[in-house]
This record gives structure tokens, C-alpha cells and sequence, in this order.
């Protein structure tokens, strides 16, 4: 029952996100379930923002308006799409030598996903799961929203009153129609978190790398030993990796194709990943200026609205910023942003880099991938696609934040703070770093319009790893569209 | 560029592709096999329940009223004590406000014990300072010269006391 419920509000936001994004002709045709995902995470999105806002004015309806608004948009998608349905073009696959690779490496992939998968099901929330994130679920699934109280009740501050909800909001929608806080309705949703990671993952790697390398890094990106241990608990890191994921992808796909939708989408996404958790905010912030140097110089050809589409959603956010500013929460673990206490604490940076360092090399947690990174940046330097050079600029900004976030440490030791918790912030970069690796090895530059339909032209390494066979074979060469440019 | 030099650029281009991709085979080779040594033997163990205090904090429900505000007074502030407390806080919310005293200075300002050092004198100044009408001593004995006006054990070392 607790699995079917949680799975019914996830499906419930799919369908809301679903319909939000084709009513403003923003559904960004990802080949591979792509779309359904990005749909599921503004679903989410909104649904726990909605449950926010009625908060403001009625904290005990909250979750009810917000529940009883999902499934109707889900049925009023589904009746969409279905009368928007069309039968695909399918092509017989023919068993080759390609496709023997991937059929290989796809049930490796696919016995992977569901070891990892049955691992999340089977597995305990773990402390930070149940008291920084369960305890808000079971504080709004008890009083039926975000009532003002949570604010004031500063006995609990140690699970950080100013932590964002999307995460909590959507455990205490289970919560709240199983009745009671059911641990193992936090799984359910991290589960659907991990699942949605790795389709989304799939899918953009496959539509800039094609197929092999999709298939391949998806068995690179669920055999990392951290994502095992992050999929294994309900902590809100790998939601949010996610929706780095899904917004940095994004933003790449808008430098790649100038199609303003992407980079709406995009910076909606990373917009949200600040609403999962406020360490989404220096990629949010990296990306910004970003895509705002990227208008500055292609201005004639796409304008200024870009940065007014990036920065719009964020304001969706202000609601909880603007609350738990005028509550006057802090938290009593970080000294407030001021240049005295930074200059005091400067001589932390070198041995902040050290310890930064030795977790990106510690291959017990990473294996190679970060050494990997670093190659790909000196073999093949994005040096002529500003797609590349955006993920690997957005990981780098957030990777560095590290230093900053930790100088403003109160913890005595500040070393403890930052043990106990680096592993994790690393761990939420992971998709986009290994999106950024796959493109190093193959990237189609320029992905223009969705109906191009114009052939293929590969050579070298290229040729063998994106054939058009295996494109057939993996659902036809409609998912990678048109004018291809390997590197 | 020159014919030559633009071919020679686009060669090393697609070995270093060649190398990352060596690199990638590796990578998953090495944590596939990591994987299996370390993960997949252990998948169970990750299912191990959190002892959640669901009886004690049944006791405590039991004996402080909805809305009021306790205080959770343990001997020391050890990690033990530390997640007893989050347990009790967590089962409690949003029921119950519930502060924690312990007999110790706080060492700076994330600590989350209040300083409860004093004896019964100790513990009454600190549950006036929060508003608390209900002690829950937890691996602590209630003092003698406390006086609550009720006092229920759950068992040794675990009681709730009016004051």
C-alpha cells in the first residue's frame, strides 16, 4: 500500500508537469523517457511549491489542494495525450556486431539498475534521512502543510528549519494520505528520484553521444560506488543531483541549439534544485552568468530573452525566501556571510583545496571518473564547444563553492563539518561531470530543428560508436536530430 | 590552418577520444567489480532498522499534554545521548516542543544541549528558561531535591516528571 500510494503522487506530479510544460510548448522532445522525467521533476516542483504557497494562507489545507490539484491535471494530460498520440515509425532491428555491444552492455546496464533499485527499496532512510528531512514530512503530514509554527518552534533547529521543502513536502504527501510517517514511504520516493536520474542521465548522454556511449555510461554513472551510497539513503543529495543534472543539461542543449525552450526549462530546473536544496544555488548562479555572457555575445541572433527566461523561474522561489528571511532563521552551523569573518578564516582555502582534492581521488568513492574529467579537459579542451565548456565550468564553480561554504564553518573543528559532509556535495555534480566525459569523447555540436531530418556523416571513432545502425536499433535516428557534427 | 596541420589536429583529437574511452572501459571494469565485492553481498545490510524509541516516546505522549513543552535532560552530551535526543524530538514533533539539558557548558554555537549544570536548582532554571512543565530524564536519575509535583518510570533511568 505505502509503495502504490507513493507511486500514485509521483505519477500524479508526472502528469501535472506534463501538462504544464505542453500547455506552454516547453516539453523539450529528450529522446528515452527524457521528457517524462523532466516532467515528473517540474511536476514535483510545482506541487510542493502550491503546498507552500496555500501554507501562507492555509497551512492545514495545504497538502489537500495540493494533492487533489495533481491528479486532476495528470487525467487532463493523459486525455491530451492521448488524442495527441501517434503510432511511431518503427524500424526491425538487425542483429550486427554494434548491436551485439550494446545488447551486451544493456544487461549489464539493466542488471545494474535493478540491483541498485532493489538496494533504494530495501534499504533505511539513515540518520540526515530522518532527522533533517523525514521530520518535516511528519511535521507537515501531522498539521496538513507548512504552518508558521515550524518556523517558530526553534527546539528543532537542529534539523535546519531553513532547509528547502521540495524533498520533505513530497515524502509528507505519502505521509499524509498513508496516515501516519511510514519510513519506507521515504524510499518509495528516492526511489523514484533514482530511477528518474538515470533515465534522464540515459537520455541526454544518448542524444549527444548516441547510443553506445549512452548505454555505457549508464552502467559507469550506477556502478560508482557513491551513487550506490547515496541511492541507499533518503537524503535530499540525490534528488538534487538531478535536477543539476536536468538543468545544466538543459543549458548545454540551448548553447547546442539555441532553441529558447531549453534554456527556459534549464534554468527552471536549476531554479528548483535551490528548492531541493540551497547548495543548487552556485550552479544555479554559475549557469546564470553563463547564459548571460552566452546572450551577451550571440544577442543578435537570440536577444536578451535567454537571461529573462534563466532568471524568471527563480522567482517562484522568493514565497520561502522571503518567509524564512522574515522568521529570521539561521543556522547556527555557518557564520553569516561578512567579509571580517572571511579574511579571519582565509587560511583555510589551501587545506580546504587539499582535502577537496584528496576526495575527487579517492577512487574507493569515485574509481577514476574525476581523474578522467581532468584528462578530458586537457586531451580534448571544450575549446570550440561552449557546451562543454559550460558543464565543465558549472561543476567546477560548484565544486570550488566548497571553499567558501566551509570557510563560513562555526563547527570546532571545522574539519569535522567538512568530513562529515563533502562526500556529498561532490556526489551531486557526479551526473553532470560524466555528461560532460561522454561529450569529451563524442559530441554532436549542433542539434538544430526537431524535424530535421538529414543523414548522419561520421568518420574514425565516431563512425563506430554512433553508426546508424545502432541508432535504428535504439528507436530510429528521430531522437538525434538532423546536421551532426561529430568533434 | 594547412591541409596537414588540420588533419594532424583532428588525429589527436580522435585519440585522445580513444584514450578517454580506454579510460571509461576501465573505470566501469574497476567499480563493476567493486561493486560486486562490496555492495551487492551487503544489500540487506542496509535495511537495518533505526531503533527509533517508539516506546519511550509512547511513555512520554502518554504523560505530557499535547502542546507542551518539555525538557530532555541526559547525563552527558555523548553521540548516544545526542541521537536519543533527535529520536524523542523526532516522534514528538509536531506534538511537542522539546529542548535538551545537559549538566556541561556549551562549547560554541552549534551545540544543541543547553546547560543544565546545578543540580535540581540547575534543571528548574533551565525548564523556566524554555517554558517546559515536563522533565524527561533519560539515562539520568531523577534528582532527590527535585520535588515534582508527579513522576512516572518507565523503567530505570527512563522518567517523566511534572514540575
Amino acid at each position: 500500500v505505502t509503495t502504490l500510494t507513493v507511486l500514485l503522487v509521483l505519477v500524479a506530479a508526472t502528469g501535472l508537469g506534463h501538462l504544464v510544460l505542453s500547455s506552454a510548448n516547453l516539453r523539450p522532445s529528450l529522446p528515452w523517457g527524457g521528457d517524462l522525467v523532466i516532467a515528473f521533476m517540474a511536476g514535483i516542483a510545482l506541487m510542493t511549491l502550491v503546498a507552500f504557497w496555500v501554507s501562507l494562507f492555509a497551512a492545514s489545507a495545504a497538502l489537500a489542494v495540493s494533492l487533489a490539484l495533481a491528479p486532476l491535471a495528470s487525467l487532463l494530460a493523459v486525455f491530451l495525450a492521448v488524442r495527441r498520440w501517434r503510432r511511431p515509425e518503427t524500424v526491425p532491428p538487425r542483429l550486427t556486431a554494434g548491436t551485439a555491444l550494446v545488447a551486451v552492455l544493456g544487461v549489464l546496464a539493466v542488471v545494474d539498475i535493478g540491483s541498485v533499485l532493489f538496494a533504494t527499496y530495501h534499504a533505511g532512510p539513515g540518520w540526515d534521512g530522518l532527522f533533517v528531512w523525514s521530520i518535516k514530512a511528519r511535521y507537515f503530514a501531522t498539521t496538513g502543510g507548512v504552518p508558521s509554527t515550524f518556523f517558530d518552534d526553534l527546539s528543532r533547529q537542529w534539523s535546519h528549519l531553513d532547509y528547502p521543502f521540495l524533498y520533505p513536502l513530497t515524502v509528507s504527501f505519502g505521509y499524509w494520505l498513508l496516515g501516519g510517517s511510514l519510513l519506507h514511504a521515504d524510499m518509495v520516493v528516492t526511489l523514484g528520484f533514482v530511477l528518474g536520474l538515470i533515465i534522464l542521465f540515459h537520455s541526454l548522454v544518448r542524444e549527444v553521444s548516441g547510443p553506445v556511449l549512452a548505454v555505457l555510461f549508464t552502467v559507469v554513472l550506477v556502478t560508482v560506488p557513491a551513487f550506490w551510497t547515496n541511492a541507499t539513503r533518503a537524503y535530499a543529495d540525490l534528488p538534487l543531483a538531478l535536477f543539476l543534472l536536468g538543468g545544466a543539461g538543459m543549458v548545454a542543449r540551448w548553447l547546442r541549439r539555441r532553441d529558447l525552450r531549453d534554456v527556459i526549462v534549464g534554468g527552471a530546473l536549476l531554479a528548483f534544485a535551490i528548492w531541493v536544496k540551497r547548495d543548487g544555488l552556485m550552479m544555479w548562479a554559475a549557469a546564470a552568468a553563463a547564459v548571460t555572457a552566452a546572450t551577451v555575445i550571440l544577442r543578435r541572433e537570440v536577444g536578451w530573452y535567454p537571461i529573462a527566461g534563466f532568471l524568471a523561474p527563480a522567482l517562484l522561489l522568493a514565497p520561502w525566501w522571503a518567509t524564512v528571511t522574515l522568521h529570521h532563521i539561521v543556522d547556527p552551523s555557518f557564520a553569516p556571510l561578512r567579509s571580517g569573518w572571511l579574511f579571519a578564516h582565509l587560511d583555510r582555502v589551501p587545506s580546504l583545496l587539499q582535502t577537496l582534492a584528496g576526495q575527487l581521488l579517492l577512487t574507493s568513492a569515485w574509481g577514476f571518473v574525476w581523474v578522467l574529467a581532468a584528462a578530458a579537459l586537457i586531451l580534448r579542451p571544450p575549446l570550440r564547444s561552449p557546451a562543454r565548456a559550460f558543464l565543465i565550468v558549472v561543476v567546477a564553480a560548484h565544486l570550488l563553492s566548497l571553499t567558501l561554504i566551509y570557510t563560513l564553518s562555526t563547527w570546532d573543528p571545522y574539519t569535522n563539518h567538512v568530513n562529515s559532509s563533502i562526500d556529498r556535495l561532490v556526489f551531486q555534480a557526479l551526473p553532470v561531470v560524466l555528461l560532460f566525459l561522454s561529450a569529451s569523447i563524442l559530441e554532436v555540436r549542433t542539434l538544430k530543428s526537431r524535424t530535421a531530418r538529414e543523414p548522419y556523416e561520421f568518420d574514425g571513432l565516431a563512425a563506430g560508436l554512433m553508426s546508424n545502425r545502432l541508432v535504428t536499433v535504439f528507436g530510429g535516428p528521430e531522437h538525434v536530430h538532423g546536421n551532426v557534427r561529430p568533434t | 590552418m594547412s591541409i596537414v596541420g588540420a588533419t594532424r589536429l583532428r588525429l589527436a583529437g580522435q585519440v585522445g577520444a580513444a584514450l578517454l574511452l580506454l579510460g571509461v572501459v576501465i573505470q566501469v571494469a574497476a567499480a563493476q567489480s567493486e561493486v560486486v565485492r562490496t555492495r551487492l553481498p551487503h544489500i540487506a545490510d542496509t535495511a537495518a532498522p533505526i531503533p527509533m524509541m517508539t516506546s519511550q516516546a509512547d511513555f512520554v505522549r502518554s504523560h505530557v499534554p499535547a502542546g507542551a513543552t518539555a525538557l530532555y535532560f541526559t547525563d552527558d552530551h555523548e553521540v548516544a545521548s545526542l541521537f536519543s535526543y533527535y529520536l524523542i524530538s523526532y516522534n514528538l514533533a509536531p506534538r511537542n516542543t522539546v529542548w535538551w539539558g545537559v549538566p556541561a557548558p556549551q562549547g560554541h554555537v552549534a551545540d544543541w544541549w543547553q546547560d543544565a549544570r546545578g543540580g535540581s536548582q540547575g534543571i528548574r532554571r533551565l525548564a523556566a528558561t524554555d517554558r517546559a512543565a515536563y522533565v524527561v530524564f533519560a539515562g539520568a536519575q531523577v534528582p532527590g531535591d527535585l520535588h515534582p509535583r508527579a513522576e512516572w518510570t518507565m523503567q530505570p533511568g527512563f522518567s517523566v516528571a511534572e514540575l
